[in-house]
């Protein structure tokens, strides 16, 4: 393989790898695993490109969807959610990096369509001809799909039980 | 951006943005990734074919892995199991059925809390026309307890099909690939810790309840939901019979005849193509003795634009081992 090759696919991981990262995060809950399957797919994308395959974020993403899929059939927590993921239907858990438990809790509520589209748009920060070519729809129905995940997950939160409003710091002392 | 969208782009990993700084791991994985290619390459140009990279070794060998070609044009030995066949019975399939039921219940129950199984799954890569590889699968044993502590231990099967290709490593059959310990309350699973049902309506509902099927639901994924159900459950023979007797109602469940699973036990096959307008065929296999629940097994038969693997292949099986552990 030549230099240029080998810098043409520095730049494509520069430009990726949190990206990739990132999604699997949102798939797989384990930053450390997600680590992994990361760094896996950009091993498959390397061979890719070595035997003269294009390389592109759609299809990189779809790797790393396969390779989420394959971590859930090795923790043999649930085939049923791998073979979603076969079937392009991730992501599978609201990962728990943050601690705001009334948006986890609004999130899980919607579906997986909802959810990965909320994710690709404001975790991911993938623009809408990105999305719209990961999955394979138009820019009209990205944002259809993205209003529509909007809406929802507003409605969940918004139907929500509110969290217990915290002690001032005097109810504290008063309460031991 | 409204307040909850802003909320909700800082629940994401701290620090983690499109074009933040790589990681120290992030980059010490790019110099492993392109640091043995150009021998590599050069191997790959003289003979055709791809070696994988030692640097790719370690996700390598995470097994079970591999990936297809074309099956009508690469011996299917080289790659992935090999179809199963099946041996028409003579007797009608409700007959079959009710024999297998029968003989399920007068199975006495096996309390255990291990669960013990093969298990091997292809990789798909989307657009790959990779002709790699062997097929090694996994040995997985759950031990749970009653406090629902307990661990799951996957190590490194034999080498089923296929062969390593030059520069490619397989694990030595039993090295230890993964151990994940859960203390009590903490094990993970779909179903909750009462015995599953002993009668054919009751498991539909049980199903339904645990895995989330609705009324669209098709055999192709009570299929699924059995196997799941297996994958945490020892099932006396009165609920393997509860089991029999649900599909046996179910439309287009068939019984295909009999065939020898993975394990090369000979057992009977029952089969369905409900599922994503008859792209996959399930299988669960039954020992015909006992009703007992030997193997489930999916194949891709074709008709998914998003799964670009030629087809039909073997996807995923499951091979269930009763003998307790050590």
């Amino acid at each position: 393989m030549d230099d240029a090759a080998a810098a043409e696919f520095s730049a494509f991981y520069r430009q990726n790898h949190n990206l990739i990262l990132l999604a699997s995060i949102g798939r797989v809950r384990d930053r450390h695993t997600a680590e992994d399957i990361t760094s896996e797919a950009f091993h498959i994308a390397w061979r890719h490109r070595q035997r003269g395959g294009e390389l592109s974020l759609p299809w990189l993403y779809g790797v790393m969807r396969n390779l989420v899929g394959k971590e859930y059939r090795r923790s043999a927590r649930s085939r049923r959610l791998a073979e979603r993921v076969i079937a392009f239907e991730p992501p599978l858990e609201f990962p728990a990096e943050s601690d705001d438990e009334p948006l986890h809790s609004a999130m899980r509520k919607l579906r997986p369509g909802d959810r990965e589209i909320l994710f690709m748009a404001y975790w991911e920060e993938l623009t809408g001809p990105e999305i719209a070519e990961i999955l394979s729809i138009s820019q009209e129905n990205v944002w259809v799909r993205l209003s529509r995940a909007r809406a929802k997950l507003r409605r969940e939160f918004e139907q929500a039980p509110l969290p217990p409003t915290p002690l001032t710091s005097t109810e504290a002392v008063a309460n031991g | 951006m409204d307040d909850l969208e802003r909320r909700f782009a800082l629940a994401r990993p701290k620090g983690l943005t499109r074009d933040a700084p790589l990681s120290d791991r992030a980059e010490a994985d790019l110099v492993s990734i392109l640091g043995d290619s150009p021998k590599r390459d050069r191997r790959a140009a003289a003979d055709g074919r791809w070696r994988w990279p030692a640097a790719a070794l370690a996700a390598a060998a995470a097994l079970s892995v591999l990936a297809v070609v074309n099956i009508g044009q690469v011996p299917v030995a080289a790659a992935v199991p090999p179809a199963l066949e099946f041996v028409p019975l003579a007797a009608a399939d409700h007959e079959v059925l009710a024999e297998l039921s029968v003989n399920a219940r007068e199975q006495a129950a096996l309390p255990s809390t291990a669960i013990r199984y093969e298990s091997w799954s292809v990789t798909i890569v989307p657009g790959s026309d990779t002709s790699e590889l062997f097929v090694q699968p996994e040995e997985v044993t759950l031990l749970r307890d009653s406090r629902d502590a307990g661990e799951i231990t996957v190590r490194a099967g034999g080498l089923r099909w296929g062969a390593p290709a030059d520069g490619q490593r397989s694990a030595e059959p039993g090295e230890l690939l993964r151990r994940s310990t859960y203390q009590a309350g903490e094990f993970p699973r779909l179903f909750p810790a009462d015995e599953p049902p002993v009668n054919a309506a009751e498991m539909r509902v049980y199903l339904q309840q645990n895995l989330g099927l609705d009324a669209t639901a098709t055999a192709g994924d009570y299929f699924n939901g059995v196997r799941d159900l297996r994958n945490e459950w020892s099932l006396s023979g009165a609920q393997t019979a509860a089991v029999i007797e649900m599909l046996a109602v179910m439309p287009g469940v068939q019984v295909a005849g009999t065939t020898q699973d993975r394990l090369g036990r000979t057992g009977v096959a029952l089969v369905t193509t409900s599922r994503s307008g008859g792209a996959f065929r399930d299988v669960l296999i039954v020992d015909a003795d006992t009703g007992a629940l030997l193997t489930s097994e999916v194949d891709y038969l074709g008709g998914l634009p998003e799964i670009t693997l030629p087809f039909p292949t073997v996807l995923t099986y499951i091979a269930w081992k009763d003998t307790p552990p050590e």
